[in-house]
């Protein structure tokens, strides 16, 4: 196995990367053990080695979620928008399963559409043409956005045609971290970059159980999973802004949401796990069936 | 230095000190005048009184000849932008010139209608045609649908020409229109100028390179008439008249107590063809003109540029050269102001006359003769392909030479919308490229190009990918284009989670205070949803729920607002769950089955129409709630109007709950699409909407534009290989 300080050499005893994917993967990889460094010297660990292993166990399970985001803004923000976007998944399951955020994928939160529509807005947002990217792909398979959850900020899209794919387990495996515990985000480049695996690494800088169970990492975006220096799957990092209900009036609540956030949110793993079980249990469109049940007994 | 310059120039310096001193010899002025009245002797008010009644009565005269002839135009247009169309309204006036119902108004009035309605004098509002359009002077000409006035067979109020040529700097004029959309009004002014043209300023360098709408010249023939009777927007298309009531000018162009419209003998020569042939037949020799003012020369007009396949190029005129007699005529052209005459005297030759000329070039004297061609629009006709996501422009002679290109053959993409098929080709489509193919089949003009899309959007399925063949900056290139249906889907739903049929209210310290208890910090029941679980559970109304399974649940501030329904999130749907309450004082529990949670209205399943420019939605239960309709309250909400789309203008708003569509009851989204869908089949003229809005039921008249967008025999006009 190569050592830190060797790191440009293909490591021993792994598959031989090919093309200049994996080129730039290395290079990507070396940028962000150069920015680690001192991190490296306080844990004493094989950095290097946590993040190959990291890379080369999950990448395959790292996709794009490539979608066409149909914009709708009525009343006086005016005009309908679409825009071609690209974001990272994971895939969680082998048939085809990937978790990805859901404000990437255009979702608004609650708050923000609230406070679009006392501006006089009428803010809506449609994924369309969702397209998986696997791997080296430029292509991509066929998919269909199977649920959203605003409130925990994920979103599960499901292959068309699903058929065998390398996949993260999402199962909850370990404890709760401690603050100070060091922990790996893995993401990819755009795609001028060949949408390249990079790795970049934190630490949990504390736990809130409001307004649920959070981990507080690094400031990475949303989406990106979040991996124990093992491997193991900790969770995914979220956006959360206030309730509705707890929000204040007026637009520049906006910006008062955005403060005392916190930099990077990690959800859990458990409640991933419980969130996506509930997903597959009740896609989309199933609440109709809810719905028309609902509506046989609405006010007088 | 300016004079203006000066002036503001000597008050920054001189009015801290003079300041005063200034304020106190206008006090002073008018002191001294208020002390001092004049008396006029009786013959003097005598006079006067007669000059007012004199002035009145001639204004008066003057007025009632055109302003019963006067016409409101409000217009429906299309405009292309951003890869898609976008419909739109726009104001103008008119005139009524002919017995026949025809109105003369501005061509920026009228441009990209599609719809035209006009205002009578007696407020009565009639539908009219356009006619015809005359971009290069601003005119067009709409004709009165006048089968549609109460009174057809009655004699119509009409206005007459007079002669522009006989106006002088210093005239009275009366100015009439509509500004700002407002029902008629006359102001009065005098003439400033009467060969008023655009060079060195709004226009350019020159008279020929003005444009209103991007990619058309206009006011190549016009010297206007620059007026001080205020004019606004809304006065465009509005006679100018004179004090003997004859219409001398058309309102073009304003601001800053500036008007500026177009002479009359320009007008009615323009309207007259428009009459006749729906157009304005003009000649043309392919050159521009410069005045000779700064040249050196003195006598004739200087050759700009020469048009490389236009009538001076073929008979071997060349730019620089100097022109000194056009169909045996010597001319000077000096100055700007007398460009605009010389290009109606070569426009006004005979299409395909020959006409002599002699040139200097380089001091030596030629004599040839030019075969005059027809003068071709500017900006051809565009049109929308939604499903392919561009507009594309028809290829005219100027646009062929602007952008280059070898032939007027193909369609020009003026568009491109973002995350539509042509953006996500491969490689993308962009504005200026010109499309000369699909799947091998050649596209000679927008017209064919209009035909084949329409063929390839009928085939079902839709091919995977089209091969288009474009130009790019002269290179060939070919791209793979997905076409697809332009479609809506429904917007993305929640996934359910378990929830109690109630609304709450945190109860915070001090308000559990001055509910005599103190200690229950909790959430307070607002609303039991009727219908509910929670309805039958015997929760109500003023009960503080403090605990849920027995784990408390007390907010700390307003931020905690959604405490306990992140708390019931958290359970199963359909599982039981016991609520901890405070109710008049005494604690006790009680039991709820949780439910699945409902649809929220941003989830609810929507439709659009774009014959009738509406999206609605389906009813969800907070809008039954919020609005107190039982479940006998059926029909589909409105959910958005495009801005003057056809629903919109049928007075049709947001909220409206649409109950009947033309006598058919509107149950769900299901019932309004089969409607609407045998509309589409059945395009009726007017359809009525009945509509729920707040308590009151409306009745809604929708006259939506059945027809294509783009007449396919006028996209083919000016097409040239």
């Amino acid at each position: 196995m190569c050592t830190q300080n060797d790191c440009s050499v293909v490591p021993c005893g792994r598959r031989r990367p090919r093309g200049a994917t994996v080129q730039i993967l290395l290079l990507a990889i070396l940028s962000v053990v150069a920015r680690s460094r001192i991190g490296v010297a306080a844990e004493g660990g094989d950095v290097a080695s946590d993040y190959e292993q990291l890379a080369t166990a999950k990448a395959d399970a790292l996709v794009t979620v490539k979608f066409v985001l149909k914009l709708k803004m009525g009343g006086m923000m005016g005009g309908d928008q679409e825009s071609n976007t690209e974001i990272t998944g994971i895939m969680i399951e082998p048939k085809g399963l990937v978790l990805c955020s859901n404000t990437q994928l255009g979702g608004i939160p609650p708050m923000f559409r609230r406070i679009a529509s006392r501006m006089g807005g009428d803010a809506s947002a449609t994924p369309t043409d969702i397209k998986v990217l696997v791997g080296d792909d430029s292509e991509g398979v066929e998919a269909k956005l199977l649920a959203r959850d605003t409130d925990l900020d994920l979103a599960w899209i499901q292959i068309k045609d699903p058929k065998t794919y390398k996949h993260v387990d999402i199962t909850p495996k370990t404890s709760k971290p401690k603050v100070g515990q060091r922990v790996l985000y893995l993401t990819r480049m755009g795609k001028f970059f060949d949408r390249v695996v990079t790795i970049d690494e934190g630490r949990i800088g504390g736990l809130t159980s409001k307004p649920r169970e959070l981990y507080v990492g690094g400031d990475s975006g949303s989406g990106v999973p979040v991996f124990m220096p093992n491997g193991d799957f900790l969770g995914v990092t979220i956006t959360q802004t206030p309730d509705e209900e707890d929000s204040d009036e007026g637009p520049m609540a906006m910006f008062g949401a955005l403060t005392g956030r916190g930099p990077g949110l990690i959800l859990p793993a458990s409640e991933i796990a419980k969130a996506t079980e509930r997903a597959k249990a009740n896609p989309s469109g199933a609440e109709e069936a809810g719905d028309a049940k609902a509506k046989k007994g609405t006010a007088k | 230095m300016s004079t203006g310059f000066r002036i503001v120039r000597w008050f920054e310096h001189c009015a801290p000190r003079a300041g005063m001193s200034l304020i106190l010899v206008f006090c002073g002025a008018a002191a001294l005048s208020a002390a001092a009245p004049p008396e006029p002797t009786p013959a003097e008010l005598a006079k006067a009184e007669q000059l007012r009644e004199d002035q009145r009565l001639m204004i008066e005269l003057a007025r009632d000849r055109v302003f019963p002839a006067l016409v409101n135009i409000h217009v429906i247009t299309m405009n292309y932008w951003g890869g898609k169309e976008h419909k739109g309204r726009a104001v103008g006036s008119g005139t009524i010139v002919s017995k026949e119902g025809y109105v003369v108004t501005n061509q920026h009035v009228t441009n990209n209608g599609k719809k035209f309605k006009c205002t009578m004098a007696d407020k009565q509002e009639i539908t009219a045609d356009l006619v015809g359009e005359d971009p290069l002077t601003d005119l067009a000409v709409l004709k009165l649908n006048l089968s549609e006035l109460k009174d057809p067979g009655a004699p119509l109020a009409v206005a007459h020409f007079g002669s522009s040529d006989e106006l002088e700097i210093g005239d009275h004029v009366l100015a009439m229109g509509s500004p700002f959309a407002l029902s008629r009004s006359v102001t009065l002014g005098i003439v400033s100028n009467t060969e008023r043209v655009f060079a060195g300023g709004m226009a350019g360098d020159d008279p020929e390179e003005m444009q209103l709408e991007q990619g058309q010249r206009t006011g190549l023939f016009t010297r206007w008439i620059q007026h001080d009777a205020l004019i606004n927007p809304g006065n465009s298309g509005g006679p100018l008249v004179n004090l003997k009531g004859e219409i001398i000018g058309i309102n073009e162009l304003g601001g800053s107590a500036m008007g500026f419209a177009i002479p009359s003998n320009l007008a009615q020569t323009v309207v007259a063809a428009l009459i006749d042939h729906k157009e304005v037949p003009r000649s043309s020799i392919g050159i521009s003109l410069k005045p000779i003012e700064k040249t050196g020369l003195k006598n004739g007009v200087l050759v700009n540029s020469v048009d490389s396949d236009g009538p001076a190029a073929k008979a071997g005129m060349q730019a620089g050269d100097v022109i000194l007699k056009l169909g045996g005529d010597a001319l000077t052209v000096r100055f700007p102001e007398e460009v605009p005459p010389l290009l109606k005297r070569i426009a006004d030759f005979p299409i395909g006359a020959s006409v002599p000329l002699t040139l200097d070039r380089n001091g030596q004297l030629i004599d040839t003769q030019i075969t005059t061609e027809k003068l071709q629009k500017d900006r051809g006709e565009e049109s929308a392909f939604r499903g392919w996501g561009l507009t594309a422009l028809q290829i005219t002679d100027r646009i062929m030479r602007e952008h280059r290109l070898t032939s007027t053959a193909g369609a020009l993409v003026s568009g491109v919308r973002p995350g539509g098929g042509a953006q996500l080709a491969e490689p993308p489509l962009a504005d200026g490229d010109v499309i000369k193919s699909i799947d091998g089949q050649p596209i000679k003009d927008l017209a064919a190009f209009i035909k084949c899309y329409d063929e390839i959007m009928e085939r079902k399925p839709l091919p995977k990918y089209l091969l288009i063949g474009f130009e790019r900056s002269g290179k060939d290139q070919v791209t793979l284009l997905k076409p697809k249906p332009d479609e809506d889907e429904d917007p993305p739903r929640e996934v359910s989670k378990a929830w109690i049929g109630i609304a709450t209210q945190p109860v915070l310290k001090d308000l559990a205070e001055k509910l005599g208890a103190p200690d229950t910090l909790g959430f307070r029941i607002t609303r039991v949803y009727p219908g509910t679980r929670a309805s039958e559970s015997g929760l109500r109304v003023g009960d503080i729920v403090f605990a849920v399974n027995g784990d408390k649940t007390a907010p700390k501030g307003m931020q905690d607002a959604g405490l306990l329904t992140r708390k019931v999130q958290k359970l199963d749907i359909d599982s039981p769950v016991t609520l901890s309450i405070l109710r008049d004082g005494q604690k006790q529990e009680i039991s709820v089955s949780l439910e699945r949670s409902r649809l929220r209205p941003e989830e609810a399943r929507r439709d659009r129409n774009r014959d009738f420019e509406l999206t609605v939605r389906e009813i969800t239960f907070f809008d039954r709630d919020d609005n107190r309709w039982d479940d006998d309250v059926q029909g589909v909400l409105v959910d958005q109007l495009e801005p003057a789309g056809w629903a919109g203008l049928g007075g049709l708003r947001v909220g409206d709950l649409i109950q009947k569509v033309q006598g058919e009851a509107i149950t769900d989204l299901d019932s309004y699409r089969e409607v609407m869908k045998r509309l589409t089949e059945s395009q009726p003229e007017r359809v009525v909407v009945v509509v729920l809005r707040g308590a009151r039921t409306h009745f809604q008249y929708i006259e939506p534009e059945w027809k294509p967008v783009v007449d396919e025999s006028k996209v083919k006009e000016g097409s040239k290989e």
